[in-house]
C-alpha cells in the first residue's frame, strides 16, 4: 500500500509581501516519482521543507497518511553529499544505523550498483565530489522510508554522470517501492520522472 | 559504543576543520584545565605540608595538654608533671623545657617494641635521678595480666628483669589521683590528635577542679588562619578554572559553527534524531574534560609525592638551596597530598564542566535546521 502526503490548500510565506505558496494542493505519492522544476526562487526548496517539516505553513494543512514525528517518513538528499569528514564512506552511510548483517549486505549491494562498494573504508576526503555525493545517496537508499527527498542532487555533476546517476537512483527507488521528490534544474532529467510539478505554473495562484 | 560517542571521539581526534584555531582553542583549553588542576593540588599539597610541619614542631617542643587548677594558672616554671610519648626522650625533654619541679612521668600507650628493657631502665634511672614517679599508662589487652607495682612512687627500684612491671590500664591511675595538680602540669600524648579522648578520661579521674587546655585551643588562631589561607588559594586557582572553562565554552562554540554541515546531516539523515546533536556535544565537552581532569589530578598527584625528591634533585642539579636552613628550619619542601583535596577538586571541575557542556548542548540541540541549513 502507497503512503500519501497530501497538501490542502497550503499557504506559505518569509515575508508576507513575498507569497510562495498560495493555496496549493497536491498528493504525493510514494509510487511515483515527482520532479518540481522551476526558476530560482519560485519556491522548489521550500516545498522539499514542508515536505519533510522542518517548516511549517502560514495556512492550510499537510496531511501524513503516515505519522510525521517518527522521523522515517523520509530521506533527504541537499546539493552538497554533506559527509561528516571525521567518518569513513561506510560510517557515514550507516550513522546511528545499527550494522546488522542485513543492513550491511543491502548496503554492500547499494555501493554496487553505485560503483563506491571499493570506497566505503575511504574518508570523505579521498573522494572526489560525484563519489560522495554518491555515498550520500545510498546513506539515504538505506532507509525504508516511503519518500526520498532530493534538492538538486545532482548540481553538481556533468549532465552524463547526472543522467546514470539519477536513473540509478530511480531503479532502486522503484524496486524498494519508495517515492521521489526531486527539486532540479536540469531538463534532461525531466524525462525519467512520472511526474513534474512546475512551480512557475503556480504563480498563477500567488495573489 | 553509541554513535554519539564514536562521533564525540571522532571529532576529539580530528584533524578537519574549517576553523583552524578550533584545534588550538580546544587543545589549549584541555591544557590549561590540566595546568590548573595541578597547580591546585601541588599548592594545597604544599600548605598541606607546611601545616604538618609547624604542627610538627608545635607537638615535639609544646605540651600537648597543660593542666592547670580551676582556680588559677601558675607560672609556666613550676611545671610538674611531665608526660612524654618515647621514655628516651625524657633526659633530652626536661631540661630543655625548662621542667626543673618535675613530680611524674606518664607514658600512654607503650608501644612494647620500643620500650625495650634498657629504655625502661634509662627511663626509671632518669625518673629516679630527677625524683619524679613514672606511670606506664597501659592501652594494649595483652599487657594487663601484667603484674602491678607499687614501686614506682617511693621505693622504686630499677631491675633488668622486670621492667613491664610498671605498666597498668588507665582506669588505674585513678590509685594516684592524689597526684598533687596544684600547679601547671605538661602532658604530651602518642598521639596529639586523641588530647579531647586524653582530656576527658583525665577530667574524669582529677574532676572538676582541674582544668585542661589543649595544643588546638592553644593554636587555634593560628590553625584557622592555615585554614583560611587555604580556602583562599584554593578560591583563587578555582576561579581560574572557571576561567578555563570559559574557553571550554568557546570551543563548543566554534564547534558548533564548525560543523554545522554535519549537524545537518544528522537532523535530516538519522532516524533518532531526538537529543542527537545534545548527546554529542555533551560527549564532546565530556571527553574534552575528562582528559582535562585525569591529567591535571594525575599530574597533580604524582608532582605532590614526588616533590620532595623533585627539589632535591633541581638542587643538586642547579646547585642551590631552594629552602636553606638558617632561615626556614627545614631542608625539604614538605608536601602532604591528602585524598579529600583531589576528591573534592576533581568533583568540582566535574561539576562545573557538565553545567557547561549540558548549558551549551542544550543550545545547541534546540537550534532549528532550517536554521542550521540557512548558515551551512
Amino acid at each position: 500500500m502507497s503512503e500519501k502526503i497530501i497538501f490542502d490548500s497550503v499557504s506559505f510565506y518569509y515575508e508576507k509581501d513575498y507569497p510562495i505558496l498560495n493555496n496549493f494542493s497536491y498528493v504525493f505519492d510514494s509510487e511515483d516519482c515527482v520532479a518540481i522544476t522551476g526558476p530560482s526562487g519560485s519556491g522548489k526548496t521550500s516545498l522539499l521543507h514542508l515536505l519533510s517539516g522542518w517548516i511549517y505553513p502560514v495556512s492550510g494543512q499537510i496531511i501524513y497518511s503516515r505519522p510525521a514525528q517518527s522521523g522515517e517518513n523520509f530521506r533527504y538528499v541537499f546539493s552538497a553529499p554533506y559527509l561528516i569528514a571525521e567518518l569513513n564512506a561506510l560510517d557515514n552511510i550507516f550513522l546511528d544505523r545499527p550494522m546488522s548483517p542485513v543492513n550491511l549486505e543491502k548496503c554492500h549491494s547499494l555501493a554496487e550498483a553505485f560503483q563506491v562498494k571499493h570506497l566505503l573504508s575511504y574518508w570523505p576526503s579521498q573522494l572526489s565530489s560525484g563519489q560522495q555525493q554518491r555515498v550520500s545517496i545510498i546513506r539515504a537508499l538505506m532507509s525504508d522510508a516511503p519518500f526520498f527527498l532530493a534538492d538538486e542532487p545532482t548540481a553538481h555533476l556533468d549532465p552524463h554522470r547526472a543522467y546514470s546517476l539519477m536513473q540509478e537512483v530511480m531503479v532502486v527507488l522503484r524496486k524498494q517501492k519508495q517515492g521521489l521528490i526531486c527539486v532540479t534544474h536540469d531538463p534532461q532529467l525531466h524525462t525519467l520522472f512520472d511526474r513534474q510539478l512546475d512551480m512557475s505554473q503556480l504563480e498563477d495562484n500567488i495573489h | 559504543m553509541p554513535f554519539f560517542i564514536r562521533l564525540a571521539w571522532a571529532y576529539f581526534c580530528s584533524h578537519h576543520s574549517h576553523i583552524r584555531v578550533l584545534k588550538v582553542v580546544g587543545r589549549a583549553a584541555t591544557i590549561g584545565l590540566s595546568l590548573s588542576l595541578t597547580i591546585l593540588i601541588v599548592t594545597l599539597s604544599v600548605m598541606n605540608g607546611f601545616e604538618r610541619q609547624v604542627r610538627q614542631k608545635i607537638f615535639d617542643q609544646m605540651p600537648h595538654v597543660v593542666a592547670f587548677h580551676t582556680h588559677g594558672l601558675t607560672p609556666p616554671e613550676n611545671l610538674g608533671v611531665v608526660r612524654i610519648e618515647h621514655a628516651y626522650q625524657t633526659k633530652l625533654f626536661l631540661p630543655r623545657m625548662g621542667y626543673q619541679q618535675v613530680n611524674a612521668i606518664i607514658t600512654d600507650r607503650v608501644d612494647r617494641r620500643q620500650m625495650t628493657a634498657p629504655i625502661y631502665n634509662r627511663l626509671f634511672l632518669q625518673s629516679e635521678k630527677e625524683q619524679v614517679a613514672f606511670i606506664g599508662i597501659l592501652r594494649t589487652p595483652s599487657y594487663q595480666s601484667m603484674p602491678f607495682s607499687t614501686l614506682m612512687f617511693n621505693d622504686f627500684t630499677p631491675t633488668h628483669t622486670a621492667p613491664l612491671s610498671v605498666l597498668f590500664p588507665l582506669s588505674d591511675l585513678s590509685r594516684f589521683a592524689n597526684i598533687e595538680l596544684t600547679k601547671t602540669q605538661g602532658f604530651w600524648l602518642e598521639n596529639p590528635f586523641a588530647v579531647d579522648q586524653f582530656v576527658s578520661e583525665m577530667k574524669n579521674i582529677f574532676g572538676s577542679d582541674v582544668d585542661f587546655m589543649t595544643w588546638k585551643d592553644q593554636h587555634k588562631t593560628f590553625f584557622d588562619a592555615l585554614k583560611g589561607e587555604k580556602r583562599l588559594i584554593s578560591l583563587v586557582l578555582s576561579f581560574l578554572i572557571l576561567l578555563i572553562y570559559g574557553q571550554f565554552a568557546l570551543t563548543l562554540i566554534l564547534l558548533f559553527q564548525d560543523k554545522r554541515q554535519d549537524f545537518v546531516t544528522l537532523q535530516a539523515c538519522t532516524a533518532k534524531r531526538d537529543r542527537l546533536l545534545y548527546r554529542t556535544f555533551f560527549a564532546y565537552g565530556c571527553l574534552n574534560i575528562i582528559v582535562g581532569l585525569i591529567v591535571g589530578l594525575g599530574g597533580g598527584c604524582l608532582l605532590s609525592l614526588w616533590l620532595p625528591n623533585i627539589v632535591k634533585y633541581l638542587e643538586n642539579v642547579f646547585s642551590f638551596q631552594f629552602l636553606p636552613y638558617q632561615h626556614y628550619h627545614t631542608d625539604t619542601l614538605p608536601s602532604e597530598l591528602l585524598f579529600s583535596d583531589v576528591l573534592i577538586t576533581g568533583l568540582f571541575t566535574c561539576a562545573v564542566g557538565v553545567v557547561t557542556c549540558h548549558v551549551l548542548a542544550r543550545y545547541a540541540n534546540r537550534t532549528r535546521l532550517i536554521d542550521l541549513l540557512r548558515n551551512a
